[in-house]
Formats: C-alpha cells, structure tokens, sequence
C-alpha cells in the first residue's frame, strides 16, 4: 500500500519535472526571439517614418539626410516573389512526378538526399556560383540574375517541404482514386488539392527565406538607389539595405537600419498572416 | 457483361506466396462471397482483379484475370479503363478532398460521361445510395462532414458513378455500426441484379445472407467454391466445415 503511494508521488514529481523543464524550453526560445524583434522596435521605431517606405533614398542618405528605402522594399519584393514562384514552378512538377510516377522509391530516394544537400549550403555559395556564371556569361548584377540565384536557394526548402507533405497522403486516398479509373495525372490533380495547404506553408518558408537572404543577393542582384525598371538592372533588396545602413558610422543612419528590419520583419509577419488566414479555406476539403 | 475467370493466378509479394495457383469462374449478376481468416489472401485476391494490386513496389502477378473474354493484364490492356469497368469499395470509406457533389461527379467528369447532365447523374447515384435527402441542402459541403456510415454510402455511389460491371467489396461493412452496416448490406443486394459483385467478409452470416457463391480461402489457396447453399449445407472439404464450426480460423 504504501509503495504504492510512493510510486504515485514519484511518478507525480516527475511529470511536474518535465513540465516545467518544458516550459523553460518554451521561456528560452520565445524569449530569445522576443529579444531579437524587441531591440529591432527599440532602435528602429524612431527612425521609421512615412517617408521611409514612400521614397528613394535622396544624395545624402547614407549620411543622415532625407529620403527612404522604398527602392529596397520593392526590389525585395519582387525578388522575393519571383524567386519563390520560379522555385514553385520547378519544385511542384519535381516533387509530383516522384511520388506519381517514379513509383520506385530508390530515385525519390537520391532526390531527397540532393535536396537536404542543397538545403545546408550556405547562401554566398549560391550567391558566388550565380556570380561565376555571370561573369562567364558576360551579365552585370541584375534583378533576373538575383531571382535565378535566390531561386536556387529556396527550391530545396520549398520541394523538401511540400515532400513531406506529400508523403503525409494517406496510401489509401491514391486506391481511391485510381479505382476509379483515374490516370496517373488526374491523381496528381487530387494529390495536389490534398496538399494545398502543406503546399502554402512550403511558400511561406521559402518565401521567408527568400526575402531575408542577403549573401547570395549581394554579388548577383547588386544594389541601386533607383526603382527596379528592368530584369537586366541591377535592384536594392532589404537585407542590403540594413547591411549599408549599419556599417555607417552615424547612430542615426545606424537607427533606420533596424527601421528597414522592422520593415522587413512586417512583410514577413503580414504574409504569414494571409496565408494562416488562407489555410483554413484552402484545407477545407482536406482528408485527414 | 461482367462475368470474371480467374486462370492460374500468383501472386508473391516479394519471397511470400500470397496467392497459390487460383483458379475460379465468377458468374455475373450474382454476389461471390469471398472468406476466410485473416492473412489468408482475400484483399490480395479482390485487389488483383482490378490491378489495384501492382501500385504495391515489390508484388508479382502471374497468370490470368479474363473480363467477359479479354485478359484484364494483357501487355496493352489499358488499366484505367479495366479499373473503370471493375470497381472497388474498400473497408474504410475514404472520401475524396473535395465537396460531397465532386466527389460523385469526379468519375463521369474524368471519363466524360456527363454530356452536360451532372446534376442528374450526381441526384441519381445520391439517390440509389439513399443519401440523397440527408445531403441535398449540403451538396457543396466538404465529404469529410459526413458520418462514417454516410461516407461509405458516398463512396458507393461514387464508384457506381463511373457505371463499372464489376462491384469489388472488401469489407466494406465492417468498419460501419450494424445499422449502417445492415444499410450498405441491403443495397448491395439491389445492386445483385446489375452487377457482378465480388464480397470480402469475415462475418460468416453477412455471407451466408448475401452471397450466391462463396470461394472460401486459407493460406492463399482456394479451398472450397461454390453455391452458397451448397456450401453451408454440404461443405466437401474438411477445412470448410471446420471454418463453418468455427473450430479453425
Ligand atoms: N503490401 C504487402 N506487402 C507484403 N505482404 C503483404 C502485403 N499485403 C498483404 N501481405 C501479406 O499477404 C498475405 C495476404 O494478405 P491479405 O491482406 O490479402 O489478407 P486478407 O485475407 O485480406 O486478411 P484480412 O482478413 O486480415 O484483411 C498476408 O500474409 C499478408 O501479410
Ligand atoms: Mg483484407
């Protein structure tokens, strides 16, 4: 009787135990992040401003005087956004064609191993090896040199990521289907409602990533004080801008790169927030 | 139209020799009951006769499944459209991820039998399930809404959307609660006199209910196959009888 109160107390302790070292886990991580948003507030809120987002940087910038980054915000963005829909358009036929018709798991399996591969390179790898072709090629920095780059570094976030959600589809959905006597492509079409909502949260990640990337951005796409106006231009891109702003000796000018990384940390933020918003309708239909 | 002659069938999934040598003639316009213990075959059985079974990596079929005079693993056999004419209801309903009106429409869209009279195609097929007055106000609402027993119904009239000859059935009952269970059991004998139906049960009586034959398995070997009362009341082998007794099994 009495060991077995014992055991119920142990047994008691230990789950308050673990609860609590989990809580400190959980204190730990948002903590951290919470740290890292709080001084980009602190520091850049001052500095951000109307102006900030609405113009192009005037002469004296960088030194203190008028002007904004809006160069910076929409070469971000288009960088950003095409990068992450020519990744798409790569990464949706790869990952389908694997899990449809090479049927046979050893290719998916090598695919996947490249992919985790590609995923761990660092950024400036890709940004050198972009540089490298386009040096060979004879092209200056520009906005479709930075996409082809940029592109190359989310493909293997965004296809890793909608790969595992593919291979979440239940087998018995894919007998269902084919029962029916559907062909290997209307089954993709199925497959492809099932994992709409895996497939936006792969967007999300690599657009995240994409927007934030600043090595593999900085030798191919460049930098420029101008609106983007052609994909053969060189284009301003977030990342940059903080990385200029900050190396200035000026605390003011110092003050509007933590305003470009509030700024860029609310488009991330916003997107994340569609998308959420998005998921519950786009999973409606979604088997489980 | 539907009549199946299964000659000689293998069926190894990688060393396992899941199917032995079987060999058997399934009449149309009856309901074929298949049973037996559990492993012995009979998903393996159903599967290969619509070749549901070669989506499996590391399975091998050997020999022959003959619909109404054509081999259905004939090199050039198309197997969308052998699926098409062979039917599957499986054990657990599994809806399509789409509304309850796709779901039925998804067959005739795909196969272009709609000719521009979906509704009535999709009222008709909700109908023959008698789902349709449960479902009529929700038509746009995802399937996955639905009970499990409505599921199943749904999955039916799906397959019989795409007008196959063949009914598979593996089970199809036995993940349902009795009513629906005894719901589907009761269309699927309506369904008797339009189609071939091939039943997978485990439950001895829903067979000695429905079936007109009954092919009894053990150890992916065919054992005993014959008309039902036949069989019930004079099993020829020793193996049948000690299944019907519930002594083995
Ligand atoms: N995908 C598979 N890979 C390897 N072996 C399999 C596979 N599917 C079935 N088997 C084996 O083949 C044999 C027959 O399986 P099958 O599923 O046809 O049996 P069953 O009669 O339908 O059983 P149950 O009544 O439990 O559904 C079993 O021994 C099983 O282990
Ligand atoms: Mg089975």
């Amino acid at each position: 009787m009495k060991q077995v109160r014992r055991r119920r107390v142990r047994r008691a302790l230990e789950e308050q135990c673990f609860l609590w070292l989990m809580r400190l886990s959980l204190l730990g991580a948002v903590g951290v992040l919470g740290m890292i948003v709080g001084v980009i507030c602190w520091r850049g809120v001052g500095a951000l401003s109307w102006e900030m987002v609405s113009s192009l940087p005037e002469g004296g910038f960088y030194l203190g005087r008028e002007g904004g980054i809006l160069n910076a915000l929409v070469g971000s963005l288009y960088l950003a956004c095409g990068a992450t829909v020519l990744a798409l358009c790569l990464a949706v036929p790869v990952v389908f064609y694997l899990h449809t018709y090479a049927s046979k798991g050893r290719l998916r399996h090598s695919v996947r191993l490249a992919l985790d591969i590609l995923w761990g390179i660092p950024s400036i790898v890709y940004g050198a090896f972009g540089f490298a072709w386009m040096v060979s090629l004879g092209v200056r920095a520009s906005l479709l040199a930075g996409i082809l780059t940029l592109a190359l570094v989310v493909l293997p976030i965004l296809a890793r990521t909608l790969d595992e959600v593919v291979e979440m589809t239940p087998v018995l959905l894919r007998e269902s289907t084919l029962a029916l006597g559907a062909t290997r492509l209307e089954w993709m079409g199925v497959l492809l409602r099932q994992s709409l909502p895996g497939l936006l949260t792969a967007i999300l990640l690599a657009f995240g990533r994409g927007i934030g990337d600043a090595a593999s951005v900085l030798f191919t796409a460049g930098y420029t004080d101008n609106l983007p106006d052609s994909l053969l231009r060189p284009v301003a891109s977030l990342p940059l801008a903080v990385f200029f702003l900050l190396g200035t000796p000026f605390p003011e000018v110092q003050a509007r790169a933590y305003a470009a990384a509030l700024i860029l940390t609310a488009i991330v933020l916003g997107v994340s927030t569609f998308a959420h918003l998005s998921l519950a309708r786009l999973g409606r239909y979604v088997i489980r | 139209m539907g009549a199946l002659s299964i000659r000689d069938l293998n069926v190894w999934y990688g060393k396992q020799h899941a199917l032995k040598q079987i060999n058997a003639e399934i009449a149309q316009n009856q309901i074929t009951a298949v049973i037996g213990p559990s492993g012995c075959g009979k998903s393996t059985l159903l599967k290969s006769l619509n070749r549901l079974l070669e989506l499996n990596e590391q399975v091998r079929v050997e020999g022959q499944v003959w619909l109404d005079g054509e081999d259905i693993y004939r090199r050039d056999r198309d197997v969308t459209e052998v699926r098409t004419r062979i039917g599957l209801l499986a054990q657990k309903p599994f809806p399509l991820p789409m509304s309850i009106y796709d779901n039925v429409a998804y067959g005739p869209r795909i196969h272009g039998l709609a000719r521009g009279n979906l509704d009535q195609i999709v009222r008709a097929q909700l109908e023959a399930v008698g789902l349709w007055a449960e479902v009529r106000d929700r038509l746009h609402s995802p399937a996955t809404r639905l009970s499990v027993g409505q599921q199943q119904r749904l999955c039916l009239a799906r397959t019989l959307a795409v007008e196959p000859e063949v009914l598979l059935c593996d089970e199809s009952t036995a993940s349902l609660d009795p009513i629906s269970a005894r719901g589907i059991e009761s269309l699927i004998r309506t369904l008797r006199d339009r189609y071939t139906i091939v039943l997978v049960t485990h439950d001895i009586d829903q067979a000695r209910r429905l079936a007109d034959a009954v092919l009894f398995m053990w150890l992916g070997e065919l054992v005993e196959y014959g008309p039902a009362q036949r069989f019930f009341e004079q099993p020829q082998e020793a193996l049948t009888q000690q299944y019907l007794t519930r002594e083995i099994g």
